[in-house]
């Protein structure tokens, strides 16, 4: 039989047949290590990209609070409603055994503009959810067309049904649609500034990021403006992250894991809401203005205001073009904080002058100078605004009445040198409030000017320094070389610093801060806006991560009898003198008025846009709070900011005795012109102000150009010697203080 | 030589029967590691049906271990004509599934002839080489051996079952090796498939585009898609047309189309066969496409790393980037791999070598041709299943739907395997004594 044949070919064979078995099993173990140990990591990788979505968790942005920890800026919930469309068509379609609504819509643009043909997932909502909807007379916020192209394009991410609902509507939504599976609730956090426009231009706003992210730190809402950019680092929280699992079909499973998002930290600021809403309402009638109050004893900015201001809230979620070209066209600059702007100070710079003469011993208290209505210096007369001689007086009639030739000459006594002195002591013309990180806590903050000798002398020759600087880093530097100007400093100079005219050019901030000095006996402080910032730490526990304690900048040195008797002129002042409107019963107030002159252009007529000042602490006996007053287009000092000063200091008062302040949600206060002066169309003006412009705006400081633009007060800036003749003739006062009565 | 069943029981390959119950349990434990979480489709029994596979496989495997083989070898003829009759009964009575028409359905139950067909096949070329073993090492009973082979070969690809018809070359060869057919016969395959390799390789994923699968320069014949000719009769024409092409894919006219479409019709390969190849050497140049399959079972693998993810926690197949359909029976190894990792995988293939190390000690140690014939026949079937089978998940053979031995789910090939060690055992009880 066949099976009997001898088995002799195999054994070889099969031998070279089990050695190329263990090579190929050999082989597959070697390339399953390959695969499994050598490039495992890369698959491994390739495994995570796939079945993971990374999710960024927003952090909640920290408040910003005032010194007694009423929050200013906070966030509250935005609820939105969420809708899942596929689970929506899915569960349609199993109810109604798969037979779905179709409709065409467009799709593509141009030449591949064609009709498709879809799931009218626009019907399906209607009648799945429409009635609860309607019920809830939520808008439809939504068209046809956008719901039918998300869920044509992006079927899985949630449609957002309504955005911002209110907490009732949300509840109420929550009951009846329980039995809807695809629609969401989901709470996001939005920035709300809880007193509208209360303090607006120091808190800022927040807005979009905007630029290139970096990574998945880059936050989604950075502080635009004030406090919320500075601050922005400390405000912004710690992302959080979401790890979840996808299937294949992009279907989320469930999170993976999850690392909380951390609140940002809390800014406590040092302004206090009750002050800072007495002296929003006192402000808003005015038009333009700027309120600064401060303690005196501490440096702390209590309530610091600019008219008109803007509401933050329109800035959240996104500012629409409407509102911000309304913003940004207003000429009243609704956007500019001018409490920190610099201005000419007028007469409220006297008690600089007066302290600066007291400390240099040029005069005493008791010192009278004889002042007539004009005086005659550096070559022409220079006017009282008092039409009548005052005769032999001393310092504190001449504070009362803010007499002009008193100051011209007592400035000319005592020296520009301890004028300049005394106002560098303040910080004139340096920026006042404390740097954060380098960063200006106000970034827009001006620095002011104090004019010197020195510095004229600088400015003159500013571009032969210019170009010898240019050349000694490049010897190659070709341009001609500038001559020297001999432009000297003169009494003349002297005479308008005396009276805070000419070049002088001082914050509301600033002034406030001469005043705590003034008020508390000689101690000069920095303005201190920001008390520090906390934030939780990993207990939950408060802690405090940053602190700016009270600075003292300077002493005064100056005696106390003659520190008395500048408090004594200044409450003159308020008894008796040109600021009587200030006055407050039991609440003694005391302070300088002041009125600039300033001339603008207003839809193309030249108008008089006076400065009219208050400057002052409150009260005389035990001073506490100092105040600076202006408004932009007042009458004068007394008469316009005095009223304001009286207001502020009226409700500080009832507060103090125990007075409750309604802490009221605040509209924008909206800027006006009411207060300027037509200023009668005089050739003779045109005429003369004609060649002056060239002068100024080449001679100008660059940073002074920027800020006032074309609002140059012609008249105050014209060089007194050559100006002498027509100024005089037309008997042209410098800083006119109105009667009071 | 007359044995009891007492006898025959204990002579035994106990290690073979040890193996194959453990690859069958293993394969039975990740069966429903891959199905337990795929309810929606209709899986999740299917651990238990292989269970029930496994018992029919059982009363197969003891069976045909206790049967002597011989009896076997003498029936030949009968049992290729009902292999014959079952193949071309599912060609007119069959199910189509996936594709391939190759399920008969008898009530509840569904099997797939092809496969119980390789084990009839093995045993009638057995009964056909010994018919001619005098004359083996003619020509004629070469070609004789081939055309008869064909047959069936024929009726599967018939079917549409590629994988299961290219299995049937490793086993005649294999069993020609053994039935002693010359040595320079037997070198040709072998210098054939390096062929094949090496231009796939060269020829085609080497070939001058570098770029990646979109860049085939494309132009619409009857509003297909097709890609460029790759082998052009006209290397320099076809440069020249590719160049058209690529320089302004608008301008071209009918007369080109023709051309082009006449150049087309003169290649060796369709476009998507020059896709799958390229694909198979560089997946990511397809990702979601002809790479998707070999990308995911690579993934599958290679995160498993060492110790794996431990069993039931393989993420490939949990959030189903391994085809859910696929998991339990064709990529099964990845999922082993995935959940055992490198100790594991390599522990597998090394049991299933070990197993194909017994099958060549016992075709060494067979009675006579006879039984060399048969165990090289069944050994060539679970050498080819297992090299490709795992060869696919580690990207060293291209993707061929067949399932691993033992292991992958489906009955009628679990049953079949264990039948083909039946008749192995079969061939130990009986083997020659020294």
């Amino acid at each position: 039989m066949l099976i009997e044949s001898p088995n002799i070919h195999a054994e070889g064979r099969l031998r070279v047949l089990s050695i190329v078995l263990i090579l190929v099993v050999i082989y597959l173990i070697f390339r399953l290590y390959e695969v499994q140990i050598s490039e495992g990591s890369k698959y491994a990788e390739r495994l995570r990209s796939q079945i993971t979505v990374p999710v960024r968790l927003s952090p909640a942005r920290g408040s910003i609070m005032d010194r007694n920890g009423l929050p200013l800026a906070e966030n509250k919930a935005s609820f939105d409603i969420d809708v899942y469309l596929r689970e929506i068509v899915g569960n349609y379609s199993r109810t109604h055994k798969g037979k779905l609504p179709k409709t065409n819509i467009n799709i593509g643009i141009g030449k591949a503009r064609r009709s498709k043909n879809i799931v009218d997932a626009d019907k399906i909502l209607a009648e799945t959810a429409g009635e609860i909807l309607e019920a809830l007379s939520l808008d439809k916020s939504f068209t046809r067309k956008q719901l039918l192209t998300h869920y044509n394009q992006t079927p899985d991410i949630p449609f957002q049904l309504a955005h911002n609902i209110e907490f009732n509507t949300l509840s109420q939504f929550t009951e009846r649609s329980l039995g809807i599976s695809g629609i969401q609730e989901a709470a996001r956090p939005v920035r709300q500034y809880n007193y509208g426009a209360l303090a607006s231009h120091i808190l800022g706003y927040v807005g979009k990021f905007e630029g290139t992210p970096e990574g998945n730190d880059t936050p989604e809402i950075v502080g635009k403006k004030g406090i919320e950019r500075t601050f922005d680092q400390y405000l912004q929280g710690q992302p959080g992250s979401r790890i979840l699992r996808k299937n294949n079909k992009g279907y989320i499973l469930g999170v993976e894991s999850e690392m909380e998002p951390k609140i940002g930290g809390t800014v406590y600021l040092t302004l206090d809401a009750r002050i800072q809403q007495i002296v929003e309402q006192a402000m808003r009638p005015v038009g333009r203005g700027a309120c600064v109050v401060m303690n005196v004893w501490t440096g702390d900015i209590l309530a610091m205001a600019s008219v008109p201001n803007f509401d933050p809230n329109v800035f959240i979620p996104a500012v629409d073009s409407e509102t911000w070209d309304r913003l940004t066209r207003d000429s009243t600059k609704p956007l500019h904080d001018r409490s920190i702007s610099h201005y000419a100070t007028g007469s409220t710079f006297k008690t600089v002058v007066a302290l600066a003469a007291l400390k240099n011993k040029t005069i005493t208290p008791t010192t009278t100078i004889f002042s007539p209505r004009a005086v005659y210096i550096a070559g022409r007369n220079w006017h009282d605004w008092y039409e009548g001689d005052r005769g032999d007086i001393n310092l504190k009639t001449a504070m009362q009445w803010s007499c002009n030739t008193f100051f011209y000459q007592l400035g000319v006594k005592t020296g520009i040198d301890s004028i300049v002195n005394m106002g560098k002591t303040f910080g004139f013309g340096e920026n006042m409030l404390q740097t954060i990180d380098g960063q200006l806590v106000l970034p827009t903050e001006q620095s002011g000017l104090m004019p010197s000798p020195q510095w004229m002398k600088d400015r003159a020759n500013r571009h032969l320094a210019a170009w010898k600087k240019r050349r000694a880093e490049d010897p190659n530097y070709k341009a001609r070389r500038p001559g020297i100007t001999y432009e000297r400093w003169s009494n003349g100079h002297t005479c308008n610093t005396s009276i805070g005219q000419g070049f002088v050019a001082i914050t509301p901030l600033q002034l406030t801060t001469m005043m705590c000095a003034v008020a508390n006996g000689g101690t000069v402080y920095f303005p201190r806006l920001v008390r520090g910032v906390t934030r939780l730490d990993k207990k939950g526990n408060t802690e405090l991560i940053k602190e700016y304690p009270v600075v003292k900048r300077a002493d005064m040195n100056i005696n106390e009898s003659d520190m008395k008797a500048i408090h004594d002129s200044l409450r003159a002042v308020v008894t008796s003198g040109t600021g009587k409107k200030a006055g407050v019963d039991g609440f003694p107030v005391c302070g300088k008025t002041g009125t600039a002159q300033f001339m603008t252009t207003l839809n193309g007529r030249r108008v008089k846009d006076n400065r009219a000042w208050f400057n002052g602490f409150a009260p005389y006996d035990n001073p506490r709070y100092a105040i600076t007053v202006i408004v932009e287009g007042g009458k004068g000092g007394g008469s316009t900011a005095g009223p304001i000063v009286h207001k502020v200091m009226k409700g500080i008062y009832e507060m103090e005795v125990g007075g409750s302040i309604d802490m009221v949600y605040l509209t924008p206060a909206v800027g006006h012109y009411s207060g300027v002066l037509e200023v009668s169309s005089d050739s003779s003006i045109e005429e003369d102000s004609a060649p002056v412009d060239n002068v100024i705006t080449t001679d100008l400081d660059a940073a002074l150009l920027e800020q006032q633009e074309q609002n140059v007060n012609r008249t105050q800036r014209r060089d007194p010697r050559s100006t002498n003749r027509r100024v005089g003739s037309r008997n042209w006062r410098f800083d006119d203080e109105e009667d009071d009565e | 030589m007359n044995l009891s069943i007492a006898q025959k029981l204990l002579r035994f390959h106990w290690f073979a029967l040890a193996l194959m119950l453990m690859l069958c349990t293993t394969g039975i434990f990740f069966i429903y590691s891959a199905t337990h979480l795929s309810q929606e489709m209709g899986l999740e029994n299917s651990a238990r049906q292989q269970c029930i596979w496994l018992f029919l496989g059982l009363i197969g495997f003891f069976t045909l271990a206790l049967i002597n083989y011989e009896w076997l070898i003498q029936n030949g003829p009968i049992i290729f004509l009902g292999s014959i009759i079952l193949l071309l009964s599912v060609i007119f009575f069959g199910t189509e599934i996936k594709g391939a028409k190759s399920w008969i359905r008898i009530g509840p139950v569904g099997f797939q002839p092809a496969e119980f067909s390789k084990i009839a096949f093995v045993v009638s070329m057995s009964w056909l080489m010994l018919k001619f073993q005098d004359r083996i090492k003619k020509f004629p009973t070469l070609v004789l051996i081939i055309l008869v082979a064909i047959i069936p070969v024929g009726l599967i690809l018939a079917q549409g079952d590629f994988g299961s018809a290219s299995v049937y070359g490793p086993m005649t060869y294999l069993m020609l090796v053994a039935a002693g057919i010359r040595k320079r016969w037997l070198a040709l395959p072998i210098i054939g498939v390096i062929g094949i390799c090496a231009f796939a390789y060269f020829g085609i994923y080497k070939a001058d585009w570098n770029g990646k699968v979109n860049d085939i320069p494309r132009c619409t014949f009857d509003g297909t898609l097709v890609a460029m000719p790759l082998i052009s009769i006209d290397p320099e024409k076809l440069a020249e047309k590719r160049q058209a092409l690529l320089v302004n894919s608008q301008e071209i006219d009918e007369q080109d189309t023709n051309a082009l479409q006449k150049l087309w019709e003169k290649q060796l390969l369709k476009p998507y066969q020059v896709n799958r190849i390229r694909t198979f050497f560089e997946p990511e140049l397809d990702p979601l496409g002809a790479g998707w399959t070999i990308r995911q079972s690579l993934i599958a693998v290679g995160s498993g790393g060492l110790r794996g993810k431990g069993y039931m926690r393989g993420e490939q197949q949990i959030y189903g980037f391994l085809p859910k359909d696929i998991a339990h029976n064709d990529f099964i190894f990845a999922v082993i791999a995935e959940e055992t990792g490198f100790l594991g995988g390599s522990i597998l293939i090394a049991t299933i070598g070990f197993l194909l190390l017994f099958m060549v000690q016992i075709a060494v140690r067979a009675k006579d041709i006879g039984g060399c014939l048969l165990v090289s026949g069944i050994g060539g079937l679970f050498f080819a299943h297992f090299l490709v089978n795992v060869g696919m998940t580690i990207k060293v053979v291209p993707i061929t739907g067949i399932p691993l031995p033992l292991i992958s789910y489906g009955g009628t090939f679990l049953v079949t395997c264990m039948a083909g060690l039946g008749i192995v055992q079969s061939v130990w009880i009986h083997r020659r004594d020294y």
